[in-house]
C-alpha cells in the first residue's frame, strides 16, 4: 500500500514536472573526447543546473522559459556558453566540448621579454630568491643579472641590456624615474643598486619591447614597486662583516596608516682586510642609506604613499696605469622624494598620480680632474586606466620632466690627459631641459582570451632639441594551449642626450634624440612550478652620439644588436634552480669608435646557472655559476676593439641557518663565498700611451668570504 | 529500475528550482549538504555542493557567504585530494579557496570566519611550496589574529588557530605546547556555541578533540588520547580519520609499548 502511494505521488509529480519543465541533458568532454567529470552546468541567472558525473553525463530540468544562456564551467578550462531555447516538456541534449585555458583559467597575460619579481604566482623571482641568490649580495640589480639578455660587462650592478649601454636602461620606482640608481657610480653603472630588495614588493624587468608607458630609454626598463602598508610590527637588525642595518615596520592604524623605516651603514675596510685585495684604497668604500616609506589609506579605494630615500657613498681606489698609478676619489649623494596617489573607484577605473624630486650629486677627483656634478630631476605624472570589460584595458597618461645639471670644478684641457701635471680648465655651468610626454596604451583580448593585442603610442616633446616625437609600439601574445604562449613585439624607442651634451663648447646644441627599433619573437611556457622562455630579437639603433673633431658630437652614429635568450626555471618542493643563456651579436659606430665595431658590451655568450636547496627546515644552500665571453678591448694605436679579454668564470655559494633563541624572533646566520675557485677574471687592460706596456684590470678581491647575522622580531 | 532512478533524479533536481526565489533557505540547505559531504568524506558530493554555491553566488544578496562556502568546499576538496596523493590538483583548489575568501572579506571586512579559513589556506599553501613560507607564514598569522580580534568567542577560530600552531615550527611561535591551550579553549567555547543565524558556518565541533587526541598520542598519554578520540566519535560517529586511522594507530602504539615492556 505504502509503496503504491509513493509511486503514485512520484508519477503525478513527474507529469507535473514534464508539463512545465524542460529537461536538459548531455555530456561534457575535452578536445580528445575524454569525458570531463565535475563540471558545473547551469542556466545563467538561475539555480538550475547539475554537475557532470564520472562519465561526463549530466541531467537537470528547469522551469525557465524562452531564451537562456547555458554555461559550463570547470577549473582550468575555458567557460563554455551557449544560447538555448526552453519549451515546456522539451528535452534538450547537448554535447559540450571544453577547451583548456592557457594559464590556470585566466586569459593570456604573458608579455615579451618581461621578467618579474614579487609574491604573485608566476613571477620569475620572489623577494626571497633575490636575497638568497648566490653571488647576488642581496642586491636587486645583481639578482636581475641572472636573467638572460643581460651582459656581464664587469662585476658591477650595471644593467647592460641586449647589446645596449647601461645608460639606455630606465630605472623606475613607484612611477618615478631614477637617473642614477647605482651606488659607487662608474662608467659601467656602479657596484650596487641603491634600492635594497627589502623595500620592494614587486619588480618587473623588461629586456626589450616594453610598453608605451615608459619612455626616454633605448634598451631596457626596470620597474620597481615599493612595499605597501605593513601587515604587522616588525623589527630587523642586521650585522655583517662590512655592514650594519636596521629596519622597523609599524602599522599605526590597522589597514589605514603605517610606515617602514630603514637604514644601512657599510664600511668595507674590515672586509677587504679580511679577504685581501688586489688594488690599493686611499679610502675604503663607505656608504649609508636611509629610507622612509609611509602609506595612508584614506578609504579602501585610495591611498597616498610617501617614499623618501637618501644614500651617500665614498671611495678612493687605485687606478692601475702603466704610466702613473693614480687614485680615483668619488663621493656620491642620492636623494629621492616621491609622493604617489592611487585611487580605484571601481573595478573598471584606476587612477594614479605622482610628484617626485630626485637628485644625484657627485664629486669626482682623478689627477687634475676635480668635478662636482649635481643632476636634479623634477617629475609629475597622471595616469588613468579604464577596463570596460574583460576584453579591453585602456591606459592614458601625461608626464612632465625638468632635468637640471649643474657642473662645477676643473677638467683637464686635453680630454685624454688626466695626469696630475695636465693643464686644468675651470668650469662652472648649468643646463636645463624640459620634457613633456603623453601615452595611450590599450590591451585587447580576443578569441576567448587566447590572443592579447597591445597597441601603444607615445608622444614626447623636449625643450633642448625642440623635437616632437611619436613612437608606436605593439605586441601580440597568443595562447597555444598546454601553458604555452607565443609572443611577438615590435616598437620604436628613443632617448634624448643628457642636457650637458647640448653645451656649445663641449657638446653640440643641434643634437637630436637617439632612436632604436625593437623586434622580438619568442615562446613561453609558464606554470606555477616551471618557466621556460626562448626569445630571438633584433634591434636597430640610429642617430647615436658620435664624437666629432669639429662639432664635439653628432647624431651620425648607428648600430645593431641581435641575439637569442633562453631561460628555464623549475621549482621543486625544496629545490629551486634556474639557468639563463644569452647569445648576442652587436655592432656600433658611436662614441670614439673609428668604424662600426663591437662595443665593449658585445658579450657573445652569457650563461648563468643557479641552484638553491632548503633542507632540515633550518638550512638553505645555494650555488651559482656564471660564464661570459671576454670583453672587446683595443690593443694598438691604429685598431679598435680588435681583441677580447679572457673568458669570465665565477662560482659563488652561500649557506644560511635559521633559528630562534627567544620568543617569536627569527635569527638568520649566513655565510657567502664569492669566486670559490679563485679564478682571476680580467675585465680590461689599460695601456701606456705608446701601447708598449699594459696593466690588467681585475676584480678588487680574488676569493672572498662574507658572513653576518640578521635578527627579525 | 532505471526509469525509477530517472524520476528520482528529476524530482531531486526540481527541488532547487522551487526554492529559487529564496536563496537564504538554499544556502542553509546547501550548507547542511556540505557538512554532510565533509562528514562522509565524499568527493563527488563536495563537488556538487560547490557547484550549487557557484550558481547561488550571482543570485544571492549575501555573496560573501556563497564565497565562503565555495572556499570551504575547495578547502575540503583540497584535503581530500591531498589524501589521494593528487597534490597538483589539490593546489588548484586551495588557490581557488584563497581567491574566494579574499572576495568574501573584501565584501564584508568584519567577516571573522572568512579570515580564519583564509589563515588555514595560507598554511596549507606552505605545504605545497615550503620555499614560500617566508611570506605565507606571516600572512597566515595576520589573518588569524584579525579573526581572533573580530570574534574572540568563536570556538572555530580558536580551533583553526590551534591547528595552525600545531603545524608551525616552534621558531615561528608554533608547536604543540602553544596549540594545546587554543584547542582547549575551542572545546570550552563549543559547549555553549550557537551560530547567530542558520546561514552561518557551524562545523568543527569534533575538531579540537581530534587534534588534542593527536597531541596526547605524540606525548604518549594513551588514555587521554583514547578519551579525546571517543569524545570526537561521540560528536561525529563516522569520523573516518579517527575511526580508521587514529584509533587503530593508538591501539598499535599502545600494544607495542606493552610488548617492549
Amino acid at each position: 500500500m505504502k509503496l503504491k502511494t509513493l509511486l503514485l505521488l512520484l508519477l503525478s509529480s513527474v507529469i507535473l514536472a514534464q508539463s512545465s519543465a524542460t529537461i536538459i541533458s548531455g555530456v561534457v568532454q575535452d578536445k580528445k573526447s575524454n569525458p570531463l567529470p565535475a563540471c558545473n552546468i547551469y542556466l545563467e541567472g538561475t539555480i538550475d543546473g547539475a554537475v557532470s558525473d564520472n562519465d561526463g553525463y549530466f541531467l537537470f530540468n528547469s522551469n525557465s522559459r524562452g531564451k537562456k544562456t547555458l554555461i559550463c564551467d570547470y577549473l582550468g578550462y575555458q567557460s563554455f556558453q551557449q544560447e538555448i531555447h526552453l519549451n515546456p516538456g522539451d528535452t534538450i541534449r547537448l554535447v559540450i566540448t571544453l577547451k583548456e585555458s592557457s594559464i590556470a583559467g585566466k586569459a593570456v597575460t604573458v608579455n615579451a621579454s618581461v621578467f618579474s619579481s614579487g609574491e604573485k604566482e608566476g613571477v620569475t623571482l620572489t623577494p626571497l630568491e633575490v636575497v638568497t641568490t648566490p653571488g647576488a649580495a642581496a642586491d636587486i640589480f645583481w639578482a636581475i643579472k641572472t636573467f638572460p639578455g643581460l651582459q656581464q660587462v664587469d662585476e658591477g650592478a650595471g644593467l647592460f641590456v641586449r647589446g645596449g649601454d647601461v645608460t639606455e636602461t630606465a630605472v623606475i620606482i613607484d612611477g618615478a624615474y631614477l637617473n642614477h640608481p647605482y651606488r659607487y657610480e662608474s662608467p659601467n653603472g656602479g657596484y650596487f643598486g641603491t634600492i635594497t630588495p627589502f623595500l620592494l614588493q614587486e619588480t618587473f624587468f623588461s629586456s626589450g619591447g616594453f610598453s608605451a608607458e615608459y619612455g626616454n630609454a633605448l634598451s631596457g626598463a626596470l620597474i620597481m614597486e615599493s612595499v605597501d602598508l605593513p601587515l604587522q610590527r616588525q623589527t630587523t637588525i642586521g650585522l655583517g662583516l662590512a655592514a650594519a642595518s636596521g629596519s622597523v615596520s609599524l602599522p599605526v592604524i590597522s589597514e589605514k596608516l603605517g610606515f617602514s623605516l630603514s637604514g644601512n651603514y657599510s664600511d668595507t675596510e674590515r672586509m677587504f682586510k679580511f679577504n685581501g685585495h688586489q688594488r690599493e684604497f686611499s679610502r675604503y668604500p663607505q656608504a649609508y642609506d636611509l629610507n622612509f616609506n609611509g602609506v595612508y589609506r584614506y578609504s579602501p579605494k585610495g591611498s597616498f604613499k610617501l617614499f623618501l630615500f637618501r644614500e651617500s657613498d665614498k671611495v678612493g681606489i687605485e687606478l692601475q696605469n702603466p704610466d702613473e698609478n693614480q687614485f680615483y676619489r668619488g663621493d656620491g649623494l642620492n636623494n629621492l622624494a616621491n609622493l604617489r596617489w592611487r585611487h580605484i573607484p571601481s573595478e573598471k577605473w584606476y587612477f594614479t598620480a605622482n610628484l617626485a624630486f630626485s637628485n644625484f650629486a657627485q664629486n669626482q677627483n682623478l689627477g687634475v680632474l676635480d668635478l662636482t656634478t649635481d643632476e636634479r630631476l623634477y617629475q609629475a605624472r597622471f595616469i588613468a586606466e579604464h577596463r570596460p570589460n574583460d576584453r579591453l584595458t585602456a591606459r592614458v597618461g601625461v608626464e612632465a620632466f625638468r632635468n637640471q645639471v649643474l657642473i662645477e670644478g676643473q677638467v683637464p684641457e686635453d680630454r685624454d690627459d688626466i695626469s696630475t701635471s695636465a693643464l686644468p680648465l675651470r668650469v662652472d655651468t648649468d643646463y636645463l631641459s624640459n620634457r613633456i610626454a603623453a601615452f595611450l596604451q590599450s590591451e585587447i583580448w580576443m578569441l576567448d582570451g587566447n590572443l592579447k593585442l597591445t597597441l601603444g603610442s607615445r608622444f614626447e616633446r623636449d625643450s633642448q632639441s625642440q623635437q616632437r616625437l611619436w613612437n608606436g609600439r605593439t605586441a601580440l601574445s597568443y595562447g597555444l594551449g598546454n601553458d604555452w604562449n607565443a609572443v611577438l613585439s615590435a616598437g620604436a624607442y628613443h632617448q634624448f642626450p643628457r642636457p650637458d651634451y647640448y653645451d656649445p663648447y663641449i657638446g653640440n646644441p643641434s643634437l637630436q634624440a637617439m632612436s632604436a627599433n625593437h623586434y622580438i619573437a619568442g615562446i613561453v611556457r609558464q606554470t606555477p612550478r616551471e618557466i621556460f622562455r626562448i626569445e630571438a630579437y633584433r634591434k636597430d639603433y640610429d642617430r647615436l652620439l658620435l664624437e666629432d673633431a669639429q662639432r664635439n658630437y653628432t647624431n651620425n652614429g648607428f648600430g645593431f644588436a641581435k641575439g637569442l635568450d633562453v631561460f628555464y626555471k623549475r621549482n621543486w618542493k625544496a629545490f629551486l634552480g634556474w639557468i639563463s643563456y644569452s647569445y648576442l651579436d652587436a655592432e656600433r659606430f658611436w662614441q670614439d669608435a673609428p668604424y662600426a665595431a663591437s662595443p665593449r658590451f658585445d658579450i657573445t655568450h652569457n650563461l648563468t646557472a643557479v641552484g638553491e636547496l632548503s633542507f632540515a627546515l633550518r638550512w638553505r644552500m645555494g650555488i651559482s655559476y656564471r660564464y661570459a665571453t671576454g670583453k672587446p678591448y683595443t690593443d694598438g694605436p691604429t685598431v679598435y676593439h680588435n681583441a677580447r679579454t679572457p673568458d669570465y668564470h665565477k662560482v659563488d655559494a652561500n649557506l644560511s641557518y635559521v633559528r630562534s633563541f627567544f620568543g617569536n624572533n627569527m635569527t638568520v646566520f649566513y655565510l657567502a663565498a664569492s669566486n670559490l675557485l679563485g679564478r682571476e677574471n680580467i675585465f680590461d687592460y689599460t695601456y701606456s700611451e705608446d701601447f708598449q706596456r699594459r696593466v690588467a684590470v681585475k676584480s678588487s678581491m680574488r676569493r672572498s668570504i662574507y658572513f653576518g647575522v640578521s635578527i627579525n622580531f | 529500475m532505471r526509469t525509477f532512478l530517472t524520476i528520482l533524479i528529476i524530482l531531486i533536481t526540481t527541488l532547487p528550482a522551487i526554492a529559487q526565489t529564496n536563496t537564504d533557505s538554499l544556502i542553509i540547505q546547501q550548507r547542511l549538504a556540505l557538512d554532510a559531504a565533509v562528514d562522509n568524506w565524499n568527493e563527488a558530493d563536495m563537488r556538487n555542493v560547490r557547484a550549487t554555491f557557484e550558481r547561488i553566488l550571482p543570485l544571492t544578496d549575501k555573496p560573501w557567504l556563497a564565497h565562503y562556502y565555495i572556499a570551504y568546499a575547495d578547502y575540503n576538496l583540497g584535503l581530500n585530494l591531498i589524501s589521494q596523493q593528487k597534490s597538483e590538483e589539490a593546489e588548484k583548489f586551495i588557490d581557488d579557496a584563497v581567491e574566494h575568501l579574499m572576495k568574501a572579506i573584501d565584501i564584508d571586512t568584519k567577516f571573522a570566519e572568512g579570515f580564519a579559513l583564509l589563515s588555514t589556506c595560507y598554511g596549507l599553501k606552505i605545504n605545497f611550496m615550503p620555499i614560500k613560507s617566508i611570506y605565507l607564514g606571516p600572512r597566515s598569522g595576520v589573518a588569524i589574529s584579525k579573526a581572533l580580534s573580530l570574534a574572540p568567542d568563536n570556538p572555530r577560530i580558536h580551533l583553526i588557530d590551534g591547528i595552525g600552531k600545531y603545524h608551525s615550527p616552534r621558531m615561528f611561535g608554533g608547536g604543540i605546547d602553544k596549540a594545546k591551550p587554543s584547542l582547549e579553549k575551542a572545546v570550552e567555547l563549543y559547549q555553549s556555541f550557537k551560530p547567530a543565524s542558520a546561514l552561518l558556518p557551524d562545523w568543527g565541533y569534533e575538531g579540537p578533540h581530534v587534534w588534542l587526541g593527536r597531541i596526547a598520542m605524540q606525548e604518549e598519554r594513551w588514555d587521554d588520547a583514547q578519551q579525546h578520540f571517543e569524545d570526537a566519535l561521540a560528536i561525529k560517529p563516522n569520523h573516518g580519520l579517527v575511526k580508521y586511522v587514529l584509533l587503530p594507530k593508538l591501539n598499535k602504539s599502545r600494544t607495542n609499548e606493552q610488548v617492549s615492556r
